[in-house]
């Protein structure tokens, strides 16, 4: 069964039209982050893609498909992806992360505006490192890692 | 002066003019007597004496109810026929003085202009729409549903008047580079849903053309890396292996409806070739016909 213009329309996503389950998603996408972490960053952006078709509302899949991208240097198709995921779920802790990895990951001398988008990181990843989760360790990381 | 030759031929027998008026006459009387149109008053008394069995069954002073005079019947209206006469271009079919075949010809003529000036309207159609600065050739460059998708990602006033100012070439072809299923996905993700159709076709279009095109433009955007602490990949893989992406119709050129336009243009000079064809047949036929008719003669 595939979604009709009317569906798509609609905003029915094809995990609804296919009974494809959240307990499914997360499987598919810890999937990718393994293939990811293992470095096969093509096997992982087309599961991740495939991943976001099925369901354009899952922020996870989002930040996870940036998080590729910025691997790949593709930084403006990140930063596109994580603005995506953080229209979703803009509290989540890790699609902050991965919206500030994203604008960290343009290269600085894109545009006028690199010294404003490296303070909006660094504010980010300031808050992010409150914690005690995976999140919070790699904000901490990154946020030694930028200076003063 | 006469000749011999002439006086020998000139012995005949002739009647006299008034003579033969005179004989003319009581045929004629017979043949019009008490009839004004088509000559019988009274089956039962003039015809049945020649035709006897034609009178049987009709009275004696029934006033021939079936026979009508040619004028009354013009009088008369009668319906479910056409009174349209053909005008204008057109006319000539009504032409008493054409034979069949100027009229056939006359017809493949009107037809043959008539399939020309539609051929060409659609031709003009295809240019205004595709053709060098078309308005639809404007909309896959992407203002309307990029410009869209663009602004809902980053609202005006938002991060993107702030610290992405300059970058909206570089953002629209990251966003053109994506796939059809791709950017639908992301419209329906930041709540566009309705443009969600739209980019499938356009994406998958605008995906195939740029995916040779645009890696190389990226490498270039790119190539100066990423940020300290992150692992930095160059981008070499062409995004052709991308399962989303890499179905996009190539060789394909255009939109589904400009391929639509061109397949209208080519329906209309099939007709035409179906026209000639038809025509064709069917004057050989005739003239086939014809000449059989003369070989028979012979």
């Amino acid at each position: 069964m595939i979604p009709t213009v009317d569906d798509l329309k609609a905003g029915r996503t094809l995990a609804e039209i296919q009974g494809f389950t959240r307990e499914m998603g997360a499987t598919v996408a810890s999937l990718a982050a393994r293939e990811a972490g293992g470095g096969d960053l093509e096997v992982a952006r087309g599961i991740l893609e495939g991943l976001v078709v099925t369901n354009p509302r899952d922020p996870l899949a989002w930040a996870l498909l940036s998080q590729v991208e910025r691997r790949r240097g593709e930084p403006f198709t990140a930063l596109l992806c994580a603005e995506a995921a953080a229209r979703l779920a803009p509290g989540d802790r890790q699609v902050r992360l991965a919206r500030a990895e994203a604008l960290l990951a343009v290269p600085p001398d894109a545009g006028p505006g690199g010294a404003g988008r490296r303070e909006l990181a660094r504010a980010e990843l300031e808050d992010l490192q409150a914690g005690a989760d995976e999140v919070a360790g790699r904000a901490a990381a990154l946020h030694r890692a930028l200076g003063p | 002066m006469s000749t011999p030759q002439a006086s020998s031929v000139a012995p005949r027998h002739s009647v006299p003019l008034a003579d033969a008026a005179e004989a003319e006459r009581p045929a004629a009387s017979t043949r019009t007597r008490g009839t004004s149109t088509l000559g019988l008053d009274s089956p039962a008394g003039s015809v049945a004496p020649l035709l006897p069995w034609f009178t049987e069954g009709i009275a004696a002073s029934a006033p021939t109810p079936w026979l009508v005079a040619a004028d009354t019947a013009a009088k008369v209206p009668v319906g479910g026929y056409s009174t349209a006469k053909a005008t204008g271009e057109w006319a000539f079919l009504s032409d008493p003085s054409l034979s069949l075949e100027d009229k056939l010809s006359r017809f493949m003529i009107a037809v043959q202009k008539k399939l020309g000036d539609e051929l060409t309207e659609k031709m003009n159609d295809y240019k205004a729409k595709y053709g060098e600065g078309g308005t639809e050739a404007k909309k896959e460059d992407g203002g309307g549903i990029f410009g869209s998708i663009l602004g809902a990602i980053f609202p005006a006033g938002g991060i993107f008047d702030k610290v992405l100012g300059g970058l909206e070439k570089l953002l629209g072809e990251a966003l053109k580079s994506l796939g059809g299923p791709l950017l639908a996905a992301l419209a329906t993700a930041v709540g566009l849903p309705a443009l969600a159709p739209a980019a499938l076709k356009v994406g998958e279009t605008l995906g195939a053309v740029l995916a040779g095109a645009a890696t190389g433009t990226k490498a270039k955007t790119t190539s100066s890396g990423t940020t300290k602490g992150t692992k930095s990949t160059p981008a070499t893989t062409p995004r052709t292996s991308n399962p989303p992406t890499s179905t996009a119709k190539k060789g394909e050129a255009g939109s589904p409806d400009e391929r639509l336009e061109m397949l209208e243009i080519q329906r209309l000079v099939e007709k035409q070739n179906q026209l000639f064809t038809l025509v064709s047949n069917l004057m050989k036929s005739m003239h086939d016909t014809s000449m059989v008719a003369i070989q028979n003669v012979r």
